[in-house]
């Protein structure tokens, strides 16, 4: 009843070894835009289109982690941040961590508290490998470079204006940037 | 079998005290678990052991030593930190001379001795998988414990089911039901009918499944499972199964009311409260949100979510299932408790259900067949122009949908509902129902979302806004009978979380998300004594007779859950977990 399903062939596990991540690090980069392929970015779909789910492994601890104190090779990019937002929101993370990351289910992203450390591969870990109280394992589902985009747009939500990043033209952001959760209290 | 009527007028659980009080403790522990009988409640006066008060759910005490005219003098008699401060919305239990306490995560288990108050007899900490914490949407509450046939069960947040011994806290079974991996946990208060456990799953911001199951009391084994999507056959829906509207009637209505296979993400889960006529051997519980948020994703009814179901707790097959809210685009739940009485109606006794609904109607129904006797509003509604009792439908207001790329203003009530899970209480004596209330509105804009598995699947963005009266919470005593309110008492600054008391002594405690626990005349609504505690409330507050033949009053102090988003101001007190007993 809870079995697990196949993995679709775009969701296959990849496990980066600490050779491959410096590989990475070293690489030139590559344009920002070009790095969220993985992801497709339909339009916002009529009425009656239901998204078909992914049904891929369910993204628990379990993944390698990365060790050596690589810098994010996106860190501070225009570029990269819009792709970490789109990712941001894409991949659900908005829903537990808060669409401007106070959180929610998940930890506050913007108050300088790490729980799993603040580092650049701290961060990339925390997405990649996942943590032990519900955070998914994001390296069975993502490619590192979105990762490492994700990571450079979490580090931006603690240190700058975040929205700055905000692309335009996408109802989920033009909605986010009205307004934010329970304002009820301010 | 005594009938309903009797069984409902005499609300009390008679204690196994005459034995108790000449027995060693060890000899008394175990007569008293043998001697209380869920189904007789009148053999164990000064008792609370259930939930609920009762299998009606009623929430009310026979118990009168305290009064409209004593109460001003109530007093902390004594007080126990549980250790955690997580959101506390269970009721305590009290069986015999032993209180019985969970907590919220890990769901820590305490057996508190009575004779000397404060004092630990046992505890059990069991190890949920810590993985549950970050799926649970709502904090990581436990909304109540049961007790029968000398044991404690309850559910563990990691989809477990566990029976302890509780004479001395030994667990005797566990049952797996689900995996937290994909999103579900488990919060609900199980309901013990019949020798039967009865659970339900939470998940429904996960894209989880709703289904209810029993569990063997003796053994734990699974006895059956129903779902709330999907065909006939897993809803259990069979040709015994009468729905008393149109609307939901039609086969396998569980699939067909979605685009192609949602219904397998479409939430519909059973984390409410279930009551049980003992008579009609029906047992009643709601389902909660579709999955996702953004209806845009789900055209169709979206059934069963947002319902509720009379089910034959022997083998959970529906006798008639009612959808609240078809097609559900605001978070309307249906889990919230259905409380049972036999009220005089049109000129006749009716066997009725009172519900009080996240989308912000009260509904009194006929629960032997589901009809819809009254309905009206009890808060500030505006996504609908009235139930059309002859459909049993809601008149929705198109202009009030949310929907993807567009945000919706002003929608009453919030996601939080008119009321949400804290259950509220019905007396007797004055047939009023006392409901907490939530007078919250918002604004809300969907955006497409995709299902993957332990993360939200929600797509909408619902900032609150203030709605009108300028209240945000009330204790509204609400004629069930025309379906109208007598009088309310407000809160302007806070929205009620609490579970609500109500007594012989025509009292009605309740405690707020700022920590004033507070006792109501029953009749009046006048304020007749409140106590500052030390951290909001968010539990139902019980009432029991100690060893010393006094009358006691508890809750659970510790504010959390969603309550506790909207106790985060610079003046609410902080997180807590105490439990506060009182006493003349």
């Amino acid at each position: 009843m809870w079995g697990r399903r196949r993995a679709r062939p775009f969701l296959a596990v990849a496990v980066i070894t600490l050779g491959a991540l410096s590989a990475l690090a070293c690489k030139p980069q590559q344009p920002a835009g070009a790095s969220a392929s993985q992801v497709p970015r339909e339009a916002t779909p009529a009425v009656g289109y239901v998204l078909r789910a992914p049904e891929g492994p369910v993204p628990t601890l379990g993944v390698s982690q990365v060790k050596s104190a690589v810098r994010n090779p996106y860190a501070g990019k225009p570029g990269a941040l819009e792709e970490g937002r789109f990712l941001y929101v894409r991949m659900n993370c908005a829903y537990c961590h808060g669409f401007a990351g106070k959180g929610g289910m998940g930890p506050d992203l913007t108050d300088k508290a790490w729980r799993y450390g603040g580092s650049d591969v701290d961060i990339f870990n925390s997405i990649y490998r996942g943590r032990a109280q519900g955070m998914p394992a994001w390296g069975s589902m993502l490619p590192e470079t979105q990762i490492w985009e994700l990571a450079a747009y979490v580090r931006a939500l603690g240190s700058v204006n975040a929205s700055r990043y905000w692309p335009t033209g996408r109802d989920e952001d033009d909605l986010t940037r009205k307004t934010a959760v329970n304002t009820i209290n301010r | 079998m005594t009938p309903m009527l009797a069984t409902f007028r005499d609300q009390r659980l008679r204690a196994a005290a005459a034995v108790c009080a000449i027995g060693a403790l060890a000899t008394c522990t175990r007569s008293e678990a043998a001697e209380v009988d869920l189904v007789h409640r009148d053999r164990t006066p000064g008792a609370w052991a259930i939930q609920g008060s009762d299998y009606a759910l009623t929430r009310y005490s026979a118990l009168n030593q305290i009064t409209t005219a004593n109460v001003s003098r109530l007093k902390t008699a004594w007080t126990f930190s549980t250790g955690y401060t997580h959101g506390h919305e269970g009721t305590p239990l009290v069986i015999g001379k032993t209180m019985y306490l969970v907590t919220p995560f890990p769901d820590k288990a305490y057996a508190l001795d009575l004779t000397r108050p404060g004092t630990v007899k046992w505890s059990h900490t069991p190890a949920p998988n810590p993985w549950a914490e970050g799926v649970a949407c709502c904090d990581v509450v436990n909304r109540g414990w049961a007790y029968a046939d000398g044991k404690l069960v309850y559910n563990l947040l990691d989809d477990r089911t566990i029976a302890l011994d509780a004479s001395s806290g030994k667990q005797i079974w566990e049952t797996k039901l689900a995996d937290v991996n994909r999103g579900i946990t488990m919060t609900m208060a199980p309901l013990i009918v019949n020798g039967k456990v009865i659970v339900g799953n939470s998940g429904g911001e996960m894209g989880a499944r709703g289904w209810i199951a029993a569990l063997d009391l003796g053994s734990g084994k699974l006895l059956w499972r129903a779902y709330t999507t999907g065909p006939d056959s897993d809803v259990k829906i069979t040709a015994n199964t009468r729905n008393f509207y149109s609307n939901d009637r039609g086969r396998d209505l569980g699939a067909t009311s979605w685009p192609n296979d949602a219904w397998k993400h479409g939430g519909a889960t059973v984390w409410g409260w279930i009551s049980y006529d003992p008579e009609l051997n029906l047992i009643y519980h709601g389902t909660s949100n579709p999955g996702p948020w953004n209806g845009d994703q789900r055209p169709g009814d979206n059934k069963w979510s947002s319902s509720v179901f009379a089910r034959n707790p022997d083998n959970g097959e529906v006798k008639w299932v009612y959808q609240f809210t078809p097609h559900d685009m605001w978070d309307y739940d249906g889990v919230n408790e259905n409380i049972l009485a036999d009220l005089p109606m049109g000129g006749r006794t009716r066997k009725v259900l009172m519900h009080f609904d996240r989308n912000g109607y009260g509904y009194t129904m006929d629960r032997a067949t589901g009809e819809i006797l009254a309905a009206n509003p009890f808060v500030a509604q505006n996504w609908s122009r009235g139930i059309d009792l002859r459909t049993g439908a809601p008149i929705v207001v198109a202009e009030k949908g949310a929907h993807q790329g567009t945000m919706t203003n002003d929608i009453c009530p919030s996601t939080s509902g008119g009321k949400d899970e804290e259950p509220a209480a019905y007396s007797p004596r004055t047939g009023l129902v006392y409901i907490p209330a939530i007078n919250v509105c918002m604004n809300k804009g969907e955006h497409q979302v995709q299902y993957i598995a332990g993360t939200p699947y929600m797509g909408s963005n619902f900032p609150a806004i203030p709605a009108p009266g300028g209240f945000k919470g009330a204790l509204i005593a609400w004629d069930p009978k025309t379906a109208k309110e007598v009088w309310s008492v407000k809160d302007a600054n806070y929205p009620l979380y609490s579970g609500v008391l109500t007594t012989a002594g025509d009292l009605v405690f309740y405690g707020t998300l700022d920590g004033v626990f507070r006792a109501l005349d029953a009749r009046t609504g006048q304020v007749l004594w409140q106590q500052q505690l030390g951290s909001g409330i968010i539990g139902g507050p019980m009432t029991y007779v100690g060893p010393d033949g006094k009358q006691y009053v508890a809750v659970l102090s510790g504010v959390g859950g969603v309550g506790g988003v909207y106790a985060k101001t610079p003046t609410a007190p902080p997180t807590g977990g105490m439990l506060y007993v009182f006493s003349l």
